[in-house]
């Protein structure tokens, strides 16, 4: 699990552009998927909030608001949720909503989701904000997380 | 080490599906941090994991996935499969959730018992190794919850349970019984209902002859099926006495066969109290065997040996208090319609004044019996056949066969009567020998061989009426007998088997008031009697009286004084009275016809629940039997025995036997009218995991060698201690 | 005071029928035999009836020894004889009657074995009939009061 370089150039692809120059702001919908070095993030639809200052032409991001089915999707690591939010300055990832969180042959589900893409270190918990539909998800009404972990083999 | 509950649960089972993989571990808790670069994953907020029907419960679990160490802290408790629950303040496993090490440290058995400790480790294969630990199978909270002492514990400095074993090792150990502590040595026991070979609890008894004794039994388990105790029974001023009992079970039956064998001083003379000086040291001893194989739906063999070496052996160690000991085997082949025995019995008797040659042997004796329904004009035909042979060592010898049919029409009439029509036909022949060596001539009947034909008609009528009475229903049935049966020789017949004969509501209304064959009663009488049975919400009346008249003037067979000389025979009847199940009185009584004087009166009351009560127990034989025939002496005697249970554990119980007969009931009587032949009493304290118990038990009578004089017994039973 | 033939008229009719449909379930050893066969004759049972009924017994057969003398000597034994039985329905294998009977009988013991072993086996065969009878006046008393046979 390498580090996340949050400085990469990031690209966006959508049905809909809407941009709002003066809010310096744009809204993406319609299978929205942004990409990041090795990282990517599907979502129904996001926001992307723009610092102001444009560097080598492009305009620097300073958070990305997800929504609708978010899909993030890491080397070795994937999470889905129904709401996420990028704050690149910070470099920290929060999902919230029916948190599902892959990583090799593990799956644990919970209310909210912190990944810390300098430390690497991922905290779930069960403080769930959003609705939880049921669905397909194992996240539990009273806040609790669980899930699964499989014994890497040691061969004794 | 504190072997109270902890106040954690033991995790639940998982509401989610388990994982099918063994190899995964299920968990939820309230937050989990996962730190990818070190693989370290941290969950807390009462976490559980569940893997391969393990369960853990914890405050905060760490668990470094690169070492596969996990360490749970705060409130842990660990359940396994088969439902034992380990509770813990700090718990070091492996990622396998099998070995590691737990730190004060409370197990709960789920077959019950408990083991608490300062550490336990346990490693791959299961061993469990445990440091200043403690084990007890008591409950260790009182009926209303609140915690108390166990009865009795094992504390140990090591105990190491060995799972491939089934057993559980104890070093540096002491047993505490009420706080009392008894250091003991290094053993180990079983754990699980597997029977494995040990020391069973030990027996310690007091009495006068043979002093201090202790008994030890160790028991062999040679197999699933087969097993072996051997009890050394040490003696304080006695000779030690070895005792050896062997069980095998098969798919067909099982036997089991128990041996004692001592050496000591004995006397065959059992009037004169006082050992003789002159009997020396031999060797004594008794064998009980037992068994039954079923070989076939139909066939099977049973058969029971009993023998002693002499006459007091088994009341002296106070092995049993017979005075009979029967031998018999016996092969019987048993369907819906016939049944066949073919037995042989010896019995060897511990009476005082009787000799052993004079005593029969039956052997064989054959009886066969085939019911045949509806076989003639409607009525049911029972056919018996049946032979016997008796020999003695110094007495007469009697050989008999007789074939018998019996026909039974039952009908009910319109009006409610139940009539039942007989017809019974006999032949018999017997052969007897040197009948002058029986002193009762009556029993002697004529040297060389003898037949006899016996014949007899009955007519029964019963007339059932039912009503109300008061809140209940009541029933009365009338019932009228006729019987009529030609004259029969049956004094140049040996009689062997018809000896013990007495007139009660048993037999008042049977066919032939004699016991066995050798004796038929040839009289043409009525027999009318009456049952009055009440049944009201919790209360049951059962009462039945009768008296039969007999037409022929012969004079009869039967003994003077057994009630059926006269034409009027006795009045003869039985009441029974149920209060719920908390009084229960049996009267069985027999009052002569002239005068209604008591001739037997058989009194049974039981007062009380299963926990507290009092039985009484009253008989009285005052029918002034001819002394000449040695049987049938008159008798008095009173039973009582009780047990009150004064707190939910505690109890004294207690019985004693009196024997009230005097010169006016049996001349040979040397007692004053009142005799208390012995008693009992006790006080145990039994709880779900201990029974302990004093007796104190005295005999006042002395039998040769076993003599009279008090004798204390000391029970001490760890209740599933080998669980 | 009310009092009727128990087996008369048209209503005894039906309880001998329904007695009649009750089938004797074998009862083990020789006490056994004799208490199933005493059982058969009083259910009269004529070849054609189908059963309806399953009758189970258990029985519990004692000797208890009496009159103890000085020298520890028996003189006088009990029998008791007692039988725990089930009335079961064959259609739906339904528990109708759930009872207990018995009844004992006493025996003087005499010089000879062999002669007190053949006064107890006496006992037993009398006992038998005894029991017998009690269990079948229940079961009438039963059949009187159940609904009557559909």
């Amino acid at each position: 699990q390498t580090r996340h370089n949050t400085n990469a150039p990031i690209d966006f692809s959508a049905q809909h552009f809407e941009i709002q120059d003066r809010a310096n702001r744009a809204i993406l919908s319609g299978n929205v998927s942004i990409q990041q070095a090795e990282m990517t993030l599907d979502a129904a639809r996001v926001t992307v909030r723009y610092t102001g200052q444009v560097i080598d032409g492009s305009p620097q991001v300073s958070r990305l608001d997800a929504s609708g089915g978010v899909f993030i999707k890491r080397p070795d690591q994937t999470a889905r949720a129904q709401y996420a939010v990028y704050d690149l300055n910070s470099r920290v990832i929060t999902m919230l909503g029916n948190v599902r969180l892959t990583q090799g042959g593990n799956t644990i589900g919970g209310g909210r989701l912190r990944i810390d893409l300098d430390t690497g270190k991922a905290v779930i918990d069960g403080s769930s904000v959003g609705s939880s539909r049921s669905g397909e998800t194992t996240t539990h009404e009273n806040g609790r997380v669980t899930g699964r972990f499989s014994v890497p083999d040691r061969g004794q | 080490q504190d072997l109270q509950d902890r106040s954690v649960e033991a995790p639940p089972p998982s509401q989610d599906p388990l994982p099918t993989d063994s190899e995964q571990i299920q968990f939820s808790a309230d937050t989990f941090e996962y730190d990818s670069k070190a693989d370290i994953v941290t969950v807390s907020g009462d976490v559980r994991l569940y893997r391969r029907g393990d369960r853990l419960r914890a405050d905060k679990v760490v668990w470094n996935r690169k070492t596969g160490q996990i360490v749970a802290t705060g409130n842990i408790a660990v359940t396994n499969p088969q439902g034992d629950t380990a509770y813990g303040d700090r718990i070091e496993l492996t990622d396998s959730l099998r070995d590691g090490m737990v730190e004060n440290m409370l197990v709960v058995l789920e077959q019950g018992g408990r083991i608490a400790a300062r550490q336990g480790t346990r490693n791959e294969d299961g061993t469990i190794r445990v440091e200043d630990a403690a084990y007890t199978p008591c409950s260790v909270t009182d009926s209303k919850g609140c915690p108390k002492k166990p009865s009795w514990k094992i504390t140990a400095a090591k105990v190491v349970y060995d799972p491939v074993k089934q057993r559980i090792r104890y070093s540096g150990a002491s047993l505490e019984v009420f706080g009392l502590p008894i250091p003991l040595p290094a053993f180990s026991h079983p754990v699980g209902d597997t029977s494995d070979s040990g020391l069973l609890a030990p027996d310690v008894r007091y009495d006068r002859v043979n002093g201090f004794e202790a008994a030890l039994p160790y028991f062999f388990s040679l197999a699933p099926n087969r097993d072996l105790t051997v009890t050394p029974h040490i003696f304080t001023s006695a000779l030690p006495m070895l005792e050896a009992e062997y069980r095998e079970l098969n798919e067909i039956g099982a036997f089991r066969v128990t041996g004692y064998g001592t050496y000591s001083r004995r006397s065959d003379d059992l009037l004169t109290s006082a050992t003789p000086a002159n009997s020396q040291n031999d060797f004594r001893g008794y064998i009980d065997a037992v068994g039954r194989y079923q070989f076939t739906p139909k066939w099977s063999v049973s058969g029971s040996v009993r023998l002693t070496s002499d006459d007091t052996f088994l009341r002296r160690y106070d092995i049993s208090r017979d005075d009979r000991l029967r031998n018999n085997l016996n092969v019987e082949r048993i369907d819906r319609d016939s049944y066949l025995s073919v037995q042989g019995w010896y019995v060897q008797t511990l009476r005082a004044g009787e000799s052993q040659s004079m005593q029969p042997i039956a052997l064989p004796e054959i009886d066969y019996r085939h019911r045949f329904a509806n076989a003639l004009l409607g009525g049911n035909v029972l056919l018996h056949l049946n032979t016997l042979g008796i020999s003695r060592t110094e007495g007469q010898d009697t050989q008999r066969a007789f074939a018998s049919a019996r026909w039974s029409l039952r009908r009910v009439t319109t009006m409610g009567q139940e009539v039942t029509l007989t017809a019974y036909a006999r032949g018999d022949v017997y052969h007897a020998n040197n009948t002058l060596l029986t002193t009762v001539p009556s029993y002697r009947g004529e040297d060389g061989v003898h037949a006899r034909a016996i014949g007899a008609l009955a007519l029964d009528v019963k007339w059932p009426f039912i009503g109300k009475f008061m809140n209940g229903t009541q029933r009365i049935t009338p019932r009228f007998q006729i019987v009529a049966s030609p004259k029969v020789n049956n004094m140049d017949i040996p009689n062997e088997d018809a000896r013990a004969v007495d007139l009660e509501d048993s037999n008042l209304f049977a066919l032939n008031r004699f016991p066995g064959y050798d004796r038929f009663e040839d009289s043409t009488r009525f027999t009318y009697g009456v049952d009055w049975a009440v049944s009201l919400p919790g209360f049951e009346l059962n009462a039945t009286v009768g008296q039969s008249y007999r037409l022929s003037t012969r004079p009869t067979i039967f003994p003077q004084g057994t009630g059926l000389t006269d034409r009027f025979s006795d009045i003869v009847g039985r009441t029974e009275l149920r209060y719920r199940d908390f009084v229960s009185v049996i009267h069985r009584y027999r009052l002569d016809k002239d005068g209604l004087a008591v001739r037997r009166n058989e009194i049974d009351a039981t007062i009380g629940s299963r926990k507290t009560y009092v039985m009484l127990g009253y008989l009285r034989l005052n029918r002034n039997i001819d002394p000449s025939l040695e049987d049938l002496r008159d008798r008095e005697e009173a039973r009582v025995g009780g047990r009150v249970q004064f707190t939910n554990f505690w109890s004294v119980f207690g019985s004693a036997t009196v024997d009230l007969t005097d010169r006016s009931e049996d001349v040979l009587s040397l007692s004053d009218g009142f005799t208390p032949i012995r008693h009992r009493l006790g006080i145990a304290y039994e709880d779900d995991c201990l029974k302990l118990g004093l007796t104190w038990k005295r005999d006042y009578e002395d039998t040769g060698d076993a003599r009279r004089g008090n004798s204390y017994l000391l029970t001490l039973a760890f209740k599933n201690l080998g669980r | 005071c009310g009092l009727q033939p128990l087996y008369g008229g048209g209503e005894g009719g039906t309880i001998r029928s329904t007695l009649s449909e009750i089938e004797v379930a074998p009862i083990a050893g020789q006490n056994g035999w004799l208490v199933a066969n005493a059982l058969r004759d009083r259910l009269i049972q004529n070849k054609g009836t189908a059963a309806r009924y399953r009758l189970e017994v258990k029985l519990d057969d004692r000797i208890t020894g009496l009159g103890v003398r000085r020298d520890d000597a028996i003189t006088r034994e009990r029998r008791t004889l007692r039988a725990r039985y089930q009335l079961i329905d064959l259609s739906n294998g339904e528990v109708l009657l759930d009872q207990t009977a018995g009844s004992d009988a006493g025996i003087d013991v005499v010089g000879s074995e062999y002669a007190t072993i053949a006064a107890e086996q006496s006992a037993l065969e009398r006992l038998s009939g005894i029991v017998a009878d009690q269990i079948v006046s229940r079961l009438a008393l039963y059949a009187r009061r159940a609904p009557t046979a559909p």
